[in-house]
């Protein structure tokens, strides 16, 4: 038998066959899809630091307050843009099943199941994380070189990484960082998931759904709590105080791992079933 | 060898069984010339012999592997080549480069044999995208065969192609053709394939209708054409043809004749009974 069929479930040379193949089918996309997120970060994160300076530094010097929320304006766009683009990017996952004939190329091309979906981990989860992490560091270097143009050295925020970006919004939570994070990895694996299941508009689909759940989740919390927190009329407040929700990060983070976690294993097992029809 | 054991599918949404019970051996080696009317399930066939489809109950083996399991050993030894083509937005070159690692009997020279058979150039500039249907056949069927791997499976491979491609084409399964290969057509288009087969398989939902060699069929049929009418009266099948009577008769021995697809797929849908019934016979 020959090297590169040699092992049934994993097997090093099939792996990278399998990623270059991935890679050189979908290059292309992806260049225009990076391409596409650079312009869309670059202008958005310069045309907001111009109207903070335009709007709350005016034409006085560039104050403390001017820099505060220059620095959270940006630190809120910048997770906003992650949370977009980590998703746009997730609902790719299940990309190359979408009609038969692709279907037909994915599933008869001879890699294992483990090794097409440790390639659509590598390229729509990690490697978006990394493009997207250096779409941001580049579009923050324009928007500081602009903000220098327009004006003056003077008057232009510090750099802004995703870490500061979080830190900037979660001053006062103990453990706001990492649970940020895991929420953001969470998502990515429900993305992923609704992707496995929506051939077509994956991205706005998945949304529609995980909105529905949540407004679904949010009547019955809302509900259950006021039936049990508020029998004369009394606000929440009255009875619990904000340590009381001091485990709070770290049950987050632990939920978000385990929803990230089962996620990709749906994900898998629906690679695995995957047919010529479909049938859902 | 490819070893189909009681395989019964249905199609989503639908009551019927579109493949009930069905249970067949394809021996390696050999080209099968799959035939059938329209919806009895020959594209389904191949797909779940592929393991592209999941059968309600039985299971096809290939050498004793589910394919459904689709292991990368199965895969790497089974290649297919639908009715309708989706290639990526690569060049030829491209396209080698990428799929051909996962091939372990791929030959460069078998490929570059193939396309010329097909008059395809191999170091065309545009994309695979942008060629025609028929060229895009030529080149997939030609990387198919390339791959040199033991089953080959193809639906309706001569729809799209022109007059020379279908020329083309028998001189290229002839080509490669051997006895390590097998190669199973599915096909509405019987005049393409009939001088290359070398077993035929003939399907309703329920049943195989005839599972026999064409050595096998050139034994007990023969295939006449006519104009006496008596003849056409005793003969198990006869339609009227250009010129005379175009008849199938039972071969006692005294006949060589060449088969005809047409007229043996009508016999079989009309008289499956007597068919069986003449095949049993040792």
């Amino acid at each position: 038998m020959n090297a590169t069929v040699s092992s049934q479930y994993f097997s090093g040379r099939r792996f990278v066959a399998a990623l270059r193949r991935d890679w050189r089918m979908n290059r292309d996309g992806w260049a225009v899809r990076v391409l596409a997120m650079l312009g869309v970060m670059a202008l958005l994160e310069t045309g907001l630091a111009w109207f903070v300076h335009k709007v709350v530094a005016t034409d006085e010097a560039y104050s403390l307050g001017a820099a505060v929320a220059e620095r959270t304006a940006l630190s809120f766009l910048c997770l906003m843009c992650f949370s977009v683009f980590l998703m746009l990017g997730a609902s790719r996952f299940h990309s190359g099943y979408g009609t038969p004939g692709m279907r037909l190329n994915e599933l008869m091309n001879p890699a294992s199941t483990l090794e097409k979906f440790v390639v659509r981990m590598l390229t729509c989860i990690v490697g978006v994380t990394l493009a997207t992490a250096l779409c941001w560091e580049v579009s923050d270097f324009l928007r500081g070189t602009m903000m220098r143009l327009w004006f003056g050295s003077a008057s232009v925020a510090d750099h802004v990484s995703v870490i500061d970006a979080i830190s900037n919004l979660h001053l006062e939570l103990t453990g706001a960082t990492t649970f940020t994070l895991a929420s953001l990895f969470g998502w990515q694996g429900v993305y992923a998931l609704g992707s496995c299941f929506f051939p077509k508009h994956s991205f706005l689909k998945t949304m529609g759904a995980v909105c529905v759940v949540e407004f679904v989740y949010g009547m019955a919390a809302g509900f259950s709590t006021s039936m049990f927190f508020d029998p004369e009329g009394r606000q929440l407040n009255e009875h619990l105080s904000l340590s009381d929700f001091s485990w709070m990060p770290d049950a987050v983070t632990v939920f978000f791992v385990c929803l990230a976690v089962g996620s990709y294993a749906l994900c898998y097992m629906r690679m695995r079933e995957d047919e010529m029809i479909d049938r859902m | 060898m490819i070893k189909i054991e009681n395989l019964t599918f249905v199609y989503p949404g639908r009551n019927k069984a579109t493949i009930d019970g069905m249970s067949l051996e394809l021996p390696s080696g050999g080209v099968y010339g799959l035939l059938g009317r329209n919806g009895v399930g020959k594209s389904t066939l191949l797909y779940l012999i592929s393991g592209l489809l999941t059968p309600a109950s039985g299971r096809v083996c290939l050498d004793g592997t589910d394919t459904r399991l689709r292991r990368p050993e199965t895969l790497a030894d089974m290649f297919v080549v639908p009715e309708e083509l989706t290639l990526p937005d690569l060049s030829l070159k491209a396209f080698v480069k990428v799929n051909a690692p996962f091939y372990p009997n791929f030959s460069h020279d078998d490929l570059m044999r193939h396309l010329a058979t097909f008059e395809i150039d191999y170091a065309m500039p545009y994309k695979l995208t942008s060629l025609s249907m028929g060229q895009r056949k030529k080149v997939f069927m030609s990387f198919a065969l390339a791959c040199n791997t033991p089953v080959v499976l193809m639906d309706e491979p001569t729809n799209g192609l022109d007059i020379p491609g279908k020329l083309a084409f028998r001189r290229f399964i002839a080509s490669s053709a051997d006895e390590g290969r097998t190669i199973v057509i599915s096909t509405h288009q019987v005049r393409d394939i009939e001088t290359l087969l070398d077993h035929v398989l003939i399907i309703d939902n329920e049943r195989v209708l005839l599972d026999a060699s064409t050595a096998e069929i050139g034994r007990r049929l023969a295939f006449v054409h006519t104009s006496d009418p008596a003849v056409a009266a005793g003969a198990l099948y006869a339609q009227p043809a250009v010129g005379g009577i175009s008849a199938v008769l039972r071969n006692d021995g005294s006949y060589d004749t060449e088969i005809n697809l047409e007229s043996l797929f009508e016999l079989a849908s009309q008289q499956p009974g007597e068919l069986a019934e003449i095949f049993a016979r040792s």
